[in-house]
């Protein structure tokens, strides 16, 4: 007996369908201009997603700028929304350090580390705008292979970065205004 | 560049780099620049003469705002800079001095995938370009072939019909002019003319322009010569193999073939009750040898034993590339050797110059 084609069972939705998508276009990027050249262009983006979550909760919250303890708040909540399980470590005045359990991502993730720089440009450009400066670091992540991630925010500028580090600086209100 | 003491070896290593790499301030103001970047962005000198990036403009968004973007993080993204029509790909990341909150933007052309893909991309879009552009005159001349061929076929159809005409007005007056010499001479033109003709006819009814079967042709022919000058005391025959020509060399054996027969039918059986008129064509090796021969009375001889030849005959066959001999014994033998690759292709220029210059001869 036949079945109809809107009565099959397959895990098919939206969600699934883009984040599939995501998948296989920054695979698709990573595999032609390579990995760092990819990470750029995630990078781009993900500048100009934070410049558009941090003005979000700005507004949400009714507050001209954010301190430590709601950019920590933020960055878990944000996560929270779009499917993930972050939560925070610790705080200090030095740094904010987060955990994660489960990537907004999913499955689809792994050993795509290129969209990795979407939470690196997105909890920097949100720490940065808000405390003057964010350095963040990338020290374990699920699409690495590891088990959860773990992500360290500096909030205090050093010497010499790390390779899995990204400085961020207070960016001029504007530049992403009509974007 | 952080420590002052390390400052003259960073100027070093950077101004040796195979890569134009640059610093910038975010409103596009050159602070540093290596020999390359100047060379490739048309710098002048940078120290203290206010050199710019000004005049390159990146994808989109204005120079400035995207400086801007850029110099807020030490992500290594992607620039493209465009100026008249020429573009540099780079890839830029903000770089501040300790404790110092001046934004600046480093930038390194590109050797990676980024400007690769790119450039590929651009290529294949001109190959793809060109491809069309190519297809599109392919095209145009694949008509302007259809066209031509079709225009040369309705030139071959005019042709046979004029030269009907001109056979009927020639036959006509040839049968109403009292004077034999005139109704003679007629004839003559009203058969060679017909002859032309005939290989118009075979192209039209074939729908070729240019190339005819010669024992198609020599049959028509004497189909023609049988019902038009033949008496019926005598016989012509034929024994024919089939070949391929082109018609710069299928009119003149034509006329050739026209020629001997009338002649052999005219000259060749004075005072005899019957006889018959033979034309043979057959291969021979890389040739074709053409015979008409008849066993009538045998043409006159000189002292020496040779025949005159007719000189319009010679004419003929030297327009083929090729001489006619004659043996007279028990009747007449004309035989000739046409070369197979004159029959298959066009004589060229030189060939049509060296025969025309050994017939005025």
């Amino acid at each position: 007996m036949s079945q109809k084609a809107s009565e099959a069972d397959l895990a098919l939705d939206r969600d699934l369908f883009m984040r599939k998508l995501l998948r296989n276009l920054s695979g698709t990027l990573e595999d032609v201009v390579g990995l760092d050249a990819a990470e750029g262009y995630v990078s781009t983006v993900g500048g100009q997603i934070g410049d558009w979550i941090d003005d979000a909760y700005r507004q949400a919250l009714g507050k001209k700028e954010l301190g430590r303890k709601e950019v920590a708040e933020v960055c878990v909540d944000l996560k929270a929304r779009i499917g993930g399980d972050f939560y925070l470590i610790s705080a200090d005045e030095d740094k904010l350090v987060f955990g994660n359990r489960r990537c907004p991502f999913g499955e689809m993730v792994k050993g795509r580390t290129s969209l990795c720089m979407m939470t690196s440009n997105v909890f920097g450009r949100i720490s940065a705008d808000n405390l003057g400066y964010a350095r963040v670091e990338l020290e374990e992540t699920i699409a690495r292979g590891d088990p959860g991630c773990r992500v360290v925010v500096h909030l205090k500028p050093q010497e010499d970065l790390q390779p899995d580090e990204r400085e961020y600086y207070r960016l001029p209100k504007s530049v992403f205004d009509d974007e | 560049m952080r420590d002052g003491a390390q400052r003259p070896i960073a100027n070093s290593v950077l101004s040796v780099l195979p890569a134009a790499t640059l610093v910038v301030a975010a409103d596009g103001r050159v602070t540093y620049a290596n020999h390359v970047a100047k060379r490739r962005l048309g710098l002048a000198e940078v120290d203290g003469s206010g050199a710019t990036i000004g005049e390159w403009q990146p994808q989109t968004g204005a120079l400035p705002k995207v400086l801007a973007a850029i110099a807020a993080s030490s992500n290594w993204v992607p620039l493209r800079l465009s100026r008249d029509g020429e573009t540099l790909h780079f890839r830029a990341r903000g770089l501040r001095e300790a404790g110092s909150d001046v934004a600046q933007v480093v930038l390194t052309e590109a050797s990676d995938g980024t400007a690769s893909f790119d450039d590929l991309s651009r290529k294949i879009r001109t190959l793809n370009e060109q491809i069309a552009i190519y297809q599109r005159t392919e095209l145009r001349l694949r008509n302007s072939i259809s066209l031509s061929r079709l225009l040369k076929r309705e030139l071959v159809h005019r042709v046979k019909n004029n030269l009907a005409i001109i056979s009927a007005i020639l036959r006509s007056k040839a049968r109403t002019t009292g004077n034999h010499d005139v109704s003679s001479a007629l004839y003559d033109a009203e058969s060679r003319i017909r002859s032309i003709a005939v290989v118009h006819d075979i192209l039209d009814l074939s729908n070729q322009t240019d190339r005819v079967d010669l024992s198609e042709l020599f049959d028509q022919l004497l189909e023609h010569i049988r019902s038009s000058i033949c008496p019926d005391h005598l016989q012509v025959e034929a024994n024919l193999t089939a070949a391929q020509a082109h018609i710069d060399i299928a009119v003149p054996l034509a006329l050739l073939v026209n020629e001997l027969v009338t002649n052999a039918i005219k000259h060749g059986f004075t005072g005899r009750a019957a006889g018959t008129v033979q034309v043979e064509f057959r291969a021979v090796p890389d040739a074709f040898l053409l015979q008409v021969s008849d066993d009538g009375i045998g043409m006159k001889v000189d002292a020496a034993g040779q025949v005159d030849t007719p000189r319009i005959v010679a004419a003929f066959a030297a327009q083929i590339g090729t001489t006619v001999e004659c043996e007279v014994q028990d009747g007449t033998r004309w035989s000739a050797v046409i070369a197979a690759a004159d029959l298959v292709g066009r004589p060229s220029m030189e060939t049509l110059v060296s025969r025309a210059g050994a017939q005025r001869d």
